[in-house]
């Protein structure tokens, strides 16, 4: 497990409660708490943290100041437009809504990766957030590419089991809207499917080649 | 579809595939197989045999492939890593671990040491109260500013990515300002001068309120609202030469409220500054930022203090257009909002931390 993330379930009551000072509404508790993990585990992927408890309070801190100061500004600033008209405030919540929707999914899946530990998680990262081919992996890590590989694959099945065990289904979890009936269809067909995760292999190699 | 071609004679790609392991982990390893975007027509072949094998090994497989693609999101905690905020938190850290290592090592040296761990504590913290005597560092981020009140009841505002040394004794009162900007509402104390260090130069008061400004490593800047302040430069004018009664060095200048001056080696420039043009110079303490027909180079060359971006003036006739308005300090998008308004320009993103403003009629 990343120390970072131990720290965090350590000390996330107190962090918490940090926001808790100036926020009252608890999404956005639960909201800032998330940031805060994803933001210090975020920097400890690059470098080694020495004083996690503290990075993550230190860090917890500057985000209650600084989302303080900005909702501060917005509420200001919708008395200063007088126009404030109830379709403008529904606009601007509901898109506060998609994109607080998928900060929790990326909080979800960056727990999932904290939880693995240092050599599979290591592998996952560099594959997923650097974008490195097995090759690389294996001569970053300095061992075969079989090794890589199977580091990288035994840490998405370890990600899997922990997001099952946190209540999240992956089948549903992060899914495009289109997504479920492309499901249906390629479960109905043998050759479809067959030629459909091909098709994902292709995209993939299309895009990055 | 070329890589794939390529990597045909890679036979050496054995298939990855081991027997004790369930469905689950085996669909793992073809994940990373297939999706690696290099696999050999053979193992594209195995891979369709075990797909189609059976509706296990078909939805171990998809439920993975949906999970991998999910995993895309993941990509922007690189972008978090090397943002301003991450960097700020990795030099504290850094920081601290290093009192905490001479911390621990004297805890472990024994008595002796403990002594001198006590009299660090008493310089380092509020364990040991002494009124007249503080030593601390404030630092803001970019876009941030705070305001100290000091032990001896001075107060300062720290301006956007500045840093400040304050080191107290019952003689003096020694500032080193770091980097960036500070407001210091002095309180008199005639024993115990009150100096403002910015690389060599020095800047000391008494009773007073002024401002200092690091341009550069050399170059400061001082803006005087209320009493008098004297200017020092060059190394021998050090924190223990000020401080010597009697040994006071002859000073490069002295400076009336309402006057700015830039000095490094000597005074580059000193003028006399009516109290609105005062006003609008030290708005920032406000929490504004204010232009009263500055050039626009200047403007961006502040709003980049502020903002942490860097702004190109896409061509070079826009650069001396003059600016006058008010900006609210605070998110960058509020910021470059106010000045397309106050330019008449539009800024494009170019990248992350990098903007160009361009004419708003060219698309």
């Amino acid at each position: 497990m990343s120390i970072i993330f131990r720290a965090f379930l350590a000390n996330e009551r107190a962090i918490r409660r940090i926001f808790e000072r100036y926020f009252r509404r608890a999404e956005d508790v639960d909201e800032l708490t998330q940031e805060t993990f994803i933001r210090c585990f975020s920097a400890e992927t690059k470098n080694e943290i020495r004083n996690p408890r503290a990075f993550l309070f230190r860090a917890a801190k500057n985000l209650a100041l600084s989302e303080r100061k900005k909702k501060f500004r917005s509420t200001t600033e919708y008395f200063e437009d007088s126009g404030g008209t109830e379709v403008f405030i529904d606009e601007a919540s509901a898109s506060a809504e998609a994109s607080l929707d998928g900060r929790r999914k990326l909080a979800m899946l960056t727990q999932a990766i904290a939880s693995l530990p240092t050599d599979y998680r290591q592998a996952f990262l560099m594959r997923k957030v650097e974008n490195l081919k097995i090759a690389q992996i294996a001569a970053r890590m300095n061992v075969t590419e079989r090794t890589a590989g199977h580091r990288v694959a035994t840490a998405l099945e370890m990600c899997l089991a922990h997001l099952r065990k946190a209540g999240y289904d992956p089948a549903e979890f992060g899914r495009r809207a289109a997504a479920p009936s492309a499901q249906k269809s390629v479960a109905n067909s043998r050759q479809s499917a067959a030629s459909s995760a091909l098709d994902d292999r292709n995209g993939d190699s299309s895009e990055r080649g | 579809m070329i890589a794939m071609v390529t990597a045909v004679n890679e036979a050496e790609n054995v298939i990855p595939i081991s027997a004790k392991n369930s469905i689950g982990a085996e669909a793992s390893e073809w994940i990373v197989v297939m999706q690696n975007g290099d696999a050999s027509p053979e193992m594209q072949a195995a891979f369709a045999a075990w797909y189609n094998k059976s509706d296990k090994n078909r939805e171990a497989y998809d439920e993975r492939a949906t999970l991998w693609r999910d995993f895309d999101a993941v990509e922007l905690l690189g972008d978090i890593a090397e943002s301003n905020q991450s960097r700020q938190l990795l030099r504290e850290d850094v920081r601290l671990a290093r009192w905490g290592t001479i911390g621990r090592r004297a805890a472990m040296a024994g008595i002796a040491a403990s002594f001198a761990l006590l009299i660090g504590l008493a310089q380092f913290s509020d364990i040991i109260p002494a009124p007249w005597r503080e030593q601390n560092t404030y630092e803001t981020l970019v876009g941030e500013q705070k305001t100290v009140k000091l032990a001896d009841g001075s107060t300062v505002n720290l301006n956007t990515d500045s840093k400040m040394k304050v080191a107290f004794s019952h003689g003096a009162r020694n500032i080193t300002l770091e980097r960036g900007e500070a407001y210091f509402e002095v309180y008199p104390d005639k024993a115990r001068p009150f100096s403002v260090h910015a690389g060599e130069r020095v800047v000391r008061a008494v009773g007073t309120a002024f401002a200092v400004r690091r341009l550069g490593e050399e170059k400061v800047s001082v803006t005087v609202t209320k009493g008098r302040v004297a200017l020092f430069s060059g190394e021998d004018r050090s924190t223990e030469s000020l401080d010597q009664e009697g040994a006071a060095p002859e000073p490069l200048a002295e400076l009336d409220a309402g006057s700015r001056a830039v000095f490094d080696k000597a005074v580059e420039e000193v003028e006399a500054v009516e109290p609105e043009k005062i006003a609008t110079k030290l708005a920032w303490r406000g929490g504004v930022l204010a232009f009263s027909g500055e050039k626009l180079s200047t403007v961006v060359d502040e709003m980049g203090r502020y903002t942490g971006m860097k702004i190109d003036i896409a061509s070079p006739e826009y650069a001396d257009m003059t600016i006058s308005g008010y900006m609210k300090i605070g998110a960058y998008e509020d910021m470059f909002e106010a000045l397309e308004l106050m330019a008449g320009l539009k800024v494009a993103r170019v990248s992350r931390d990098h903007v160009v403003l361009t004419n708003a009629d060219e698309g």
